[in-house]
């Protein structure tokens, strides 16, 4: 455990493991130059190549784990590309190994230092402008631009002393045990750890099946019994949740059916509520039959980013997330899983994601709008879900409590 | 079913669903080539499908010169942005629709057209747009529409042209895939017979 550099935890996966002793490491950046760094060796190599996922196919033997940031949308949807955010992290790092070890136990040690701090989260925008950029994005939906998008802030916490961050994951798993959590450290080209706590797949494929789980819909968990089952029976029946999974479906149907057999692609469940610990969450499952000779980046190409994370259709809601988000989301709604030596993989969005580096924490949370949102009521929604992420570092880290700064 | 030696052009408006059409028509077998780009000749197509997207007719500036070359040469299918892409280059005024309905299942009644075989009237549709219209041109004729009375069908009264304001290649929509049927059988008889 303590030398593992990626530990996979939840159902979603199949199997509870953990990977350490990486062979190398590949990472991407938006300058278009793929990089791969030889553990041994501790020697870097650029490595120029059409495909940036070519070691993908190239090294059958291994296992890949890694990440593909949401920017690395350049390269999937022809969008307006003069975007001057900047970026931190590579738009993909895959860790390459040799072997997998089931994950035996899933053990954590608390912090018993009482501490008086608070722990104060800074959101990137005013809470004014998020919400008038809310109404100009319902202004989009009504000229018939768009019918859904996906609408996030970014927030940070500054001061946080990264350390322990492993034993803390699997704290937060026992919190919060969403299906498709996942960790990861990385030392290159800069350390930094990701923390994901995702109830959502990307994509699962098995064999020449592949099937995407979009979510879209949640409500509240209550401990009274009768609320409990009020809340879930009114996302059932919340015209607002029903089209905007049905908007969601349709997306994901389009883009599995670039790289499926025709007419292999169908709807196996629509709008089935999952009821995890916290939160009740509606989703579909759509699946295809792949055609032959599909590559890992065709898979890639065909479907990212996912259908809930950005809108339809979704060239045009990248291209009104990036003017209208001042942040970049980087990892946040980017995947991050595992490809098997037999290069069936599984991959989660990266929602309920924290990036922490150089002592800061990012995250992100993020809104469906339709015609139907009401902007302030959207804002709310994700400051309580990003409170919801940093409720148990008040249990672990032993803050006094939460607080959210607001931008000057 | 084969109709193997179609070969359908379809102009993507930078959309979400273009691929649910091209592997609808793959599925009969079909060859359709997806393009966002206009193509230099249109003779080697039996028939053009103009897709849904974003925006307003008027931006579209690719899927209007392609309609406007193919006219009367082809049969051509609009589907709703495509549909009102057909009734914008006749000169039809397009209305915003309040409120827009997106991802929404709604009855679409029709009147018995060739593309509507095999579908009960009304039967459930689904629809995405913010924009639409309530009347056509002279030249064009009403072929379906829903309860607010917002144009759902529409058909050239001498040249095999039609457009669609819902979205047959929905699940949403109930037995979608046979109006794309009906529409490639009209699509071979015309081809036999040049039709019109």
């Amino acid at each position: 455990m303590e030398k593992s550099k990626v530990i996979l935890i939840g159902e979603g996966w199949d199997q509870n493991l953990i990977f350490k002793d990486p062979i190398n490491l590949y990472f991407f950046q938006s300058s278009g130059i793929l990089t791969k760094y030889n553990y041994k060796n501790k020697s870097y190599a650029q490595i120029e190549t059409d495909n940036p996922f070519y070691f993908i196919e190239n090294n059958k033997e291994s296992y890949f784990c890694g990440y593909i940031s949401f920017n690395f949308y350049q390269l999937t949807e022809p969008i307006n590309k003069n975007i001057n955010k900047k970026l931190n992290f590579p738009l993909f790092s895959f860790l390459e190994f040799k072997k997998a070890d089931l994950l035996k136990e899933n053990k954590f040690n608390k912090i018993k230092k009482e501490k008086k701090e608070y722990l104060t989260i800074t959101p990137n925008s005013k809470r004014e402008n998020f919400i008038e950029n809310i109404k100009k994005l319902k202004k989009h939906i009504e000229n018939g631009d768009i019918y859904v998008i996906n609408f996030s802030e970014k927030f940070t916490v500054n001061n946080f002393a990264v350390y322990d961050l492993k034993s803390f994951f699997n704290f937060l798993y026992k919190k919060h045990p969403f299906p498709y959590s996942i960790y990861f450290e990385f030392e290159n080209p800069e350390k930094f750890f990701l923390l994901s706590h995702s109830p959502e797949c990307f994509i699962k494929k098995k064999g020449d099946k592949i099937t995407t789980c979009p979510i879209k819909g949640s409500a509240n968990r209550d401990k009274n019994l009768n609320e409990d089952l009020q809340n879930m029976e009114n996302l059932l029946r919340s015209e607002k949740e029903i089209s905007e999974l049905s908007m969601v479906v349709d997306l994901e149907r389009n883009d599995l059916s670039k790289i499926c057999i025709p007419g292999s692609v169908k709807v196996d469940i629509h709008r089935k509520v999952e009821a995890f610990k916290t939160i009740y969450h509606t989703y579909s499952r759509i699946s295809g039959i792949l055609k032959d000779n599909i590559t890992f980046k065709d898979i890639i190409y065909a479907t990212f980013p996912g259908g809930s994370i950005t809108g339809s259709p979704k060239p045009k809601s990248i291209e009104l997330i990036e003017k209208y988000e001042k942040h970049s989301r980087e990892i946040y709604t980017g995947i991050a899983g595992v490809i098997f030596p037999n290069r069936d993989f599984i991959f989660n969005i990266c929602i309920r994601t924290g990036i922490f580096h150089n002592e800061k924490i990012d995250y992100y949370s993020g809104a469906g709008i339709v015609y139907k949102s009401d902007p302030q009521k959207e804002y709310e929604e994700i400051i309580l879900k990003t409170k919801s992420f940093f409720e148990p570092f008040k249990e672990y880290y032993g803050y006094k409590e939460i607080l959210f700064e607001s931008k000057r | 079913m084969f109709f193997r030696d179609l070969n359908i052009l379809l102009i993507d408006n930078f959309d979400s669903f273009t691929y649910l059409i091209s592997s609808i028509f793959e599925e009969f077998n079909v060859e359709i080539e997806v393009k966002r780009k206009e193509p230099e000749y249109l003779n080697k197509y039996d028939a053009l499908l103009i897709s849904p997207g974003p925006g307003t007719p008027e931006n579209s500036h690719i899927s209007l010169n392609v309609y406007k070359r193919a006219k009367g040469k082809i049969p051509i299918l609009g589907i709703c942005l495509g549909m009102q892409i057909i009734l914008y280059s006749e000169g039809q005024m397009i209305k915003k629709i309040t409120p827009p309905k997106h991802g929404e299942k709604v009855d679409i009644f029709h009147s018995n057209n060739f593309l509507f075989n095999e579908l009960k009237s009304p039967f459930k549709g689904a629809l995405y747009h913010s924009l639409g219209f309530y009347e056509v041109p002279e030249n064009y004729k009403i072929l379906a529409w829903d309860n607010r009375k917002v144009i759902m069908g529409i058909a050239h009264k001498k040249f095999p042209i039609f457009g669609i304001q819902f979205h047959p290649e929905s699940f949403l929509t109930e037995n979608g895939k046979i109006i794309y049927k009906n529409f490639i059988e009209y699509v071979i008889k015309w081809k036999n017979q040049k039709l019109f």
